[in-house]
């Protein structure tokens, strides 16, 4: 059995021993190296792995829940990737529920950075307009964009992939006028969700959908083809188009659901979307933590982020 | 200083229940000599053999032997500690003729010429004596980067192979060796035990006119090492290091030589580097199994360089359900399994052979045929070729020599360790 010198006493005790068996000294509080291990309960946690064991320790993004009021979210590093290169920010500003999603583009420098940088400024941007009252979704939407482009420009490029880049989805809620404003660069989604059908309420920026619009090929040609799903628009130094596109629908009864592609690749059609929906119980987080359980469940081969709006249910008001 | 690499290439994917993590490591320094005088103090020693059988062949090989040594002598630069020991059944200083080292420049480089030259073949061999005699010498420079030259023509005949042992096994650490055998009277496996503890190399040099050549250039490389380098390598705890063998330029197995550092951390010494040289390390590690989408470290792999740690190198395992992942071979730890296969292949064939088992020899000196021609190891087939027929080197399919040159069979012997690097692809 290996051994070690007591920190304390200098006597010869078990290395891997709570207490020195000599002087009763503590032997795991003498001199912590770091965390304790997730795996094995050592405090020798030295940046990503334990380096008694070497388990990797999990990041603290793999798997993130929050939850403001009426809005509430998952993201998921899913089964196959290593890293979560999605990210959310939301808040219930009391008269509107934003919600941001990102996608960080994987094969790019420090997407998990762009992705979480790009929700948080443009969040920022949509809450100080709505609590000034400035908020005017033609504009304001167009602003955060341009924040959330500027985010990602800061962000560092330290390899030799390409330059940080995301997607986004954003949605600001008006539960009082029953609308909802919605913009987006990309293929991240926002689904409006009711009880007994769906509707998807962005189109992706696709090359396939860019050719169908154009005129170039139908939806059926332009789906086979190899760069069907590439998408077209995103933020970042490269990107070619940053015009949003940004819609005002009208919602009755049901929620809003922002999502990326490692759920709705899952589940792309919006009345299968309700119906599944429909039959989870509970609030926004309850429903966001089930649409990502389906996800993994699925596979999980994409990182997975579901933000999840139910302007009916205040939970504020609760006692 | 020279900059010092370590790349780690491994498939890291584990399929379930998979515990075994081979990984191969390619040092490498770069950035060439530093300028200006070295750090540290370095010795150099020549030990030749001057028992009586060095008087053979008309007196060639002693001959030989003096202008070899004289080639070495003016190749050690200046500031260098160095001296000359003639070995027979015991060893005697031939330079300095005072006790201990004498530092390298114009005049003692004459000196010590002179008195090589007067260096007569007569006695014994007792190569286990000329080794200690070494470590006395470097009893007076204990932290310098010491490096011996070994030269002999006979079987240690003259002192038992447990004195041979003991003394290689005392000499550890202390200084490098390169052995050389002169002709084909000594023995290979002799030799290779002094060279491979020494962190050294072995050949054979059949002909004594290829003699100073070769102690010139052993002597180059050692004036160009200057930095001592030990690999460190972190396991985690329940793991057991199953193998660390160096794969490039020669196979070398390291294990015996680890030095604990602590519980989970052992050094396995390198020995001297220059500023400009690349080897390739192979090394797998069990340990404990984790579950699919588990990731864990299997070893973390530092530079010790002149006593200053580098940061890690990281082996890793993930385990997957994807066997697309976890069947993928990595080119290096393939090619160096082989390359292993095949000195074993050439060992196991040529002893066969030895005890006269045609059959058995026939056969794995054919896969060794095949192993090496696979890899583009071309040295190793001619060297084959010195004791077989190839037939078809693709199938492995050859005949035995019937007239075997002894110098033949003792190159394919000693060189039998000698690897090739992994062909890269388009190249």
């Amino acid at each position: 059995m290996a051994t070690i010198d007591c920190p304390t006493c200098g006597e010869k005790t078990i290395a891997d021993a709570s207490f020195c068996e000599a002087c009763g000294a503590d032997l795991v509080a003498v001199e912590p190296v770091g965390g304790a291990c997730v795996s094995c309960g050592a405090h020798a946690v030295d940046g990503d792995y334990c380096l008694e064991c070497g388990h990797r320790q999990p990041d603290p993004h793999d798997h993130v829940e929050v939850r403001d009021g009426r809005v509430a979210g998952v993201t998921d590093v899913g089964h196959r990737h290593h890293r979560n290169e999605d990210a959310m920010a939301l808040a219930d500003l009391g008269d509107a529920l934003v919600t941001v999603v990102c996608d960080g583009v994987s094969t790019t420098d420090n997407p998990h950075e762009a992705s979480q940088g790009a929700a948080d400024a443009f969040l920022a941007v949509v809450a100080a307009a709505v609590r000034s009252g400035a908020y005017a979704a033609s504009t304001t939407l167009v602003d955060a964009v341009g924040a959330a482009q500027d985010a990602v420009l800061s962000v560092e490029r330290p390899g030799s992939a390409g330059n940080p880049s995301c997607t986004l989805v954003a949605a600001v809620m008006w539960p009082e006028r029953s609308t909802v404003d919605v913009c987006w660069l990309g293929d991240s989604r926002a689904y409006w969700l009711g009880p007994d059908e769906g509707a998807q309420l962005t189109n992706d920026h696709s090359w396939a959908n860019e050719a169908v619009a154009a005129g170039e090929a139908t939806l059926e040609e332009a789906e086979r083809d190899p760069r069907a799903h590439t998408i077209t628009r995103w933020l970042g130094a490269d990107a070619v188009d940053l015009a949003p596109g940004i819609i005002t629908a009208d919602v009755g009864a049901g929620r809003l659901v922002a999502c990326t592609d490692g759920l709705w690749n899952y589940e792309p059609e919006p009345d299968a979307l309700a119906a599944r929906v429909a039959e989870i119980e509970g609030d926004a987080l309850a429903v966001a933590a089930a649409l990502t359980d389906f996800a993994l469940d699925a596979g999980g081969r994409d990182n997975i982020t579901v933000v999840v709006t139910d302007a009916h249910v205040d939970t504020r008001s609760r006692p | 200083m020279a900059d010092f690499t370590a790349e780690v290439f491994q498939n890291e994917y584990l399929a379930a229940n998979a515990d075994v993590v081979d990984a191969v490591v390619t040092v490498t320094s770069a950035g060439g000599a530093s300028a200006g005088p070295r750090r540290g103090d370095a010795v150099e020693v020549i030990v030749i053999d001057t028992s009586g059988s060095m008087a053979g062949d008309r007196g060639r090989k002693i001959v030989a032997a003096r202008n070899a040594t004289q080639a070495a002598i003016d190749t050690i630069d200046d500031g260098v500690l160095f001296a000359v020991v003639s070995g027979t059944q015991q060893a005697r200083i031939v330079y300095p003729e005072a006790v201990g080292l004498v530092r390298a420049d114009e005049t003692t480089r004459i000196e010590a010429k002179a008195a090589v030259s007067r260096v007569q073949a007569k006695g014994g061999t007792a190569i286990g004596s000329w080794l200690l005699a070494v470590a006395k010498l470097l009893e007076d420079a204990p932290d310098a980067l010491a490096h011996a030259i070994l030269l002999t023509d006979g079987k240690n005949e003259s002192e038992s192979d447990e004195n041979l042992q003991a003394a290689i096994d005392y000499c550890v650490g202390r200084f490098q060796c390169d052995a050389r055998g002169l002709g084909t009277d000594w023995e290979v496996d002799e030799l290779r035990r002094v060279a491979s503890a020494l962190l050294g190399t072995v050949d054979i040099v059949p002909d004594p006119d290829d003699l100073e050549a070769e102690f010139e250039a052993l002597t180059r490389t050692a004036m160009g090492r200057e930095s001592r380098v030990a690999l460190r390598m972190w396991t985690p705890k329940g793991s057991t290091v199953e193998f660390v063998r160096q794969v490039s330029p020669t196979l070398e197995d390291l294990g015996g030589m680890a030095e604990p550092v602590n519980a989970l951390t052992s050094d396995y010494p390198l020995g001297a580097w220059s500023g400009d040289e690349s080897r390739d390390y192979h090394v797998r590690i069990r340990i404990p199994t984790g579950n699919v989408g588990d990731e864990r470290l299997a070893a973390r792999v530092m530079l010790d360089i002149d006593g200053d740690e580098q940061p890690p190198s990281l082996v890793r395992a993930v385990w997957t359900d994807d066997e697309g992942l976890s069947t993928r071979i990595n080119a290096e730890v393939a090619h160096y399994t082989g390359q292993a296969e095949l000195a074993e292949a050439i060992h196991e064939g040529l002893a066969a052979r030895e005890s006269g088992d045609d059959k058995t020899a026939t056969v794995r000196l054919g896969r060794a045929v095949q192993l090496a021609h696979e890899a583009g190891n071309d040295d190793t087939v001619k060297l084959l070729q010195g004791v077989v027929d190839v037939e078809d080197p693709v199938t492995g399919t050859v005949r035995l020599k019937r007239d075997v040159e002894t110098a033949d069979e003792m190159a394919l012997d000693v060189r039998s360790t000698r690897t090739v690097r992994v062909r890269k692809a388009g190249s």
